[in-house]
């Protein structure tokens, strides 16, 4: 980390814990982490800070951050880093109960060794190694207690739309290491998403797919679309009847917002309470024929007989399982989720592995190294699709029910 | 010759060629170990001119990750940055200033040259 030449700009209002923790008082990693709080702070021109209630830290998987990551990590570690408020971790590198002997993933002993060097140096800050982009799913979750309206500083930018959008969590989109020095700071700058103006949606868009429906896929569709137009810093408003979405298609859209734009957070009518202090200056269409060019290319034009169905990303929730459990063969399929979910939900696992699923927990395929490239992967997840292609892996998008079609439920 | 003002973010001092790119994602999209954009281009000791930015948060660990291999740019100028970017160059004390106007991050191309001093004044040398 390089040595700031420190110094704090006067329009920033610092508190007197504030000015304690800077001065080294609670420890030099407090402090450090509280000057790149302050760093970025000053250069949004951000009057003050704001405490947080919970943080999710993302970029924990050696295959994303490598050894780099490990150095920044273990720089921290070393300076006595402990976080201030409760903390989980996003999914990392690997199925941690069964690292080596998978028939999609592939590890090095050099990877396993370096993402455990990760884990143990970030549980030594304290924090709850949930390992999952969806932690809203875990039972863990609950006992942090947050309710609408609290602030937090979170990663895992899929994690981010779905918490601004539908739990009424606050937070911007924070990168891995900053929401790491959030954590231990126990604060973060008051900015963006954390002011409540700023989550007034102002440009309406109404969703209108006569012909091709509704379903994750369509409206991620639709997503992509809004994250390439959108030019507004509010949060897009997404008229549709709340009818046509459900919660996968809910975490999908959030997840298509991170991975093809930067929007931090949707509005809709009926489920996000800012939809209702609207403030709509302009209105646009979205119909079938917008969306038509990229759903020939990603849905109708590929391989209709992939290698794998994929589901999972971000990690699936009980709901899918349960739906997954109807299909009749397994061969075909992968799962990701939590552990927390897998172990809550053994009986619906133990279904799917029957089937010959190969069910991953704590990692998904965009975190960890594949067997081989040379691979068709049809998944209902846009994130998937907009990380793996760039990995060289050839991917067509195709919605969970058809999923379950296609294997015979 | 005409000069830009830049707001720093973080200061610094770099003259040099660019590279240009109009969004980008570090994450997916950069090589850090090898210095490279997803298309091929090198960045390694480059001024990088990026519109806007996009994508995955790791995308801080990959801009430290391209200091801590030695494969940095110079410098980072953007039309408007965002959080990701900057805390990737806090903790890897990559200079980067935000502010350039639209018509002249247009006019640029791969190859320009470029300063900017530590206030953020930028002067094109040759384009």
């Amino acid at each position: 980390m390089k040595e700031p030449e420190f110094q704090v700009n006067e329009s920033l209002m610092l508190t007197k814990e504030e000015e304690e923790i800077l001065s080294g008082k609670h420890g030099e990693a407090k402090a450090k982490a509280l000057e790149v709080i302050i760093r970025v702070a000053e250069s949004l021109d951000v009057k003050r800070l704001v405490r947080i209630k919970h943080a999710h830290i993302s970029g924990v998987s050696y295959g994303t951050i490598g050894e780099p990551g490990l150095a920044f990590i273990k720089e921290l570690s070393s300076l006595g880093a402990k976080v201030s408020v409760p903390s989980s971790l996003n999914p990392i590198g690997f199925d941690e109960s069964n690292p080596f002997d998978q028939e999609v993933l592939y590890i090095t002993r050099d990877f396993y060794r370096g993402q455990m060097e990760i884990l143990e140096n970030l549980k030594k800050m304290g924090i709850d190694l949930l390992l999952t982009c969806t932690p809203y799913y875990t039972t863990f979750f609950r006992k942090y207690g947050l309710r609408s309206g609290d602030h937090v500083a979170w990663g895992e930018s899929s994690a981010v739309a779905y918490a601004n959008s539908f739990l009424g969590l606050r937070t911007n989109r924070e990168g891995g290491p900053l929401a790491l020095m959030a954590a231990i700071a126990g604060r973060t700058y008051y900015y963006g998403m954390h002011i409540p103006e700023n989550r007034v949606p102002r440009v309406k868009y109404i969703v209108d797919l006569n012909d091709l429906g509704y379903n994750e896929v369509t409206l991620s569709l639709v997503a992509e679309y809004i994250a390439s137009i959108h030019e507004d810093e509010s949060p897009p408003l997404l008229h549709l009847d709340p009818r046509n979405i459900n919660d996968t298609t809910k975490r999908e859209i959030a997840a298509t917002l991170g991975a093809a734009g930067n929007i931090a957070m949707i509005a809709i009518p009926g489920i996000t309470k800012e939809a209702d202090q609207a403030d709509i200056q302009k209105t646009i269409m979205v119909k079938d024929n917008m969306i038509m060019a990229r759903y020939k290319e990603l849905v109708q034009d590929q391989n209709t007989n992939p290698d794998y169905y994929f589901i999972g990303c971000p990690h699936a929730s009980e709901e899918e399982l349960e739906m997954l459990s109807k299909i009749k063969r397994g061969d075909k399929l992968i799962v990701t989720l939590s552990r927390d979910v897998y172990s809550r939900r053994m009986d619906l696992v133990q279904n799917l592995v029957n089937k010959g699923a190969t069910v991953l927990r704590s990692t998904c395929l965009i975190v960890s190294n594949l067997r081989s490239k040379n691979l068709m992967i049809a998944t209902n997840s846009y994130k998937a699709y907009f990380y793996l292609t760039r990995k060289g892996v050839n991917v067509s998008l195709i919605d969970i029910k058809s999923i379950v079609e296609r294997l015979g439920g | 010759m005409n000069i830009e003002k830049l707001k720093p973010i973080l200061p610094g001092e770099f003259t040099g060629e660019i590279v240009k790119v109009e969004r980008l994602s570090f994450y997916g999209e950069v090589d850090a170990k090898q210095g490279k954009l997803y298309d091929g281009r090198s960045i390694k000791g480059k001024v990088l001119v990026i519109m806007s930015s996009r994508g995955s948060t790791v995308g801080s660990y990959i801009i430290y990750g391209l200091k801590y291999y030695g494969n940095q740019p110079l410098g980072i100028v953007m039309v408007k940055s965002e959080p990701i970017v900057i805390v990737g160059s806090i903790i890897s004390g990559i200079p980067l200033f935000e502010g350039l106007p639209v018509d002249v991050f247009n006019k640029l191309r791969d190859g320009c040259i470029l300063s900017v001093d530590k206030a953020g004044n930028l002067r094109i040398l040759e384009c």
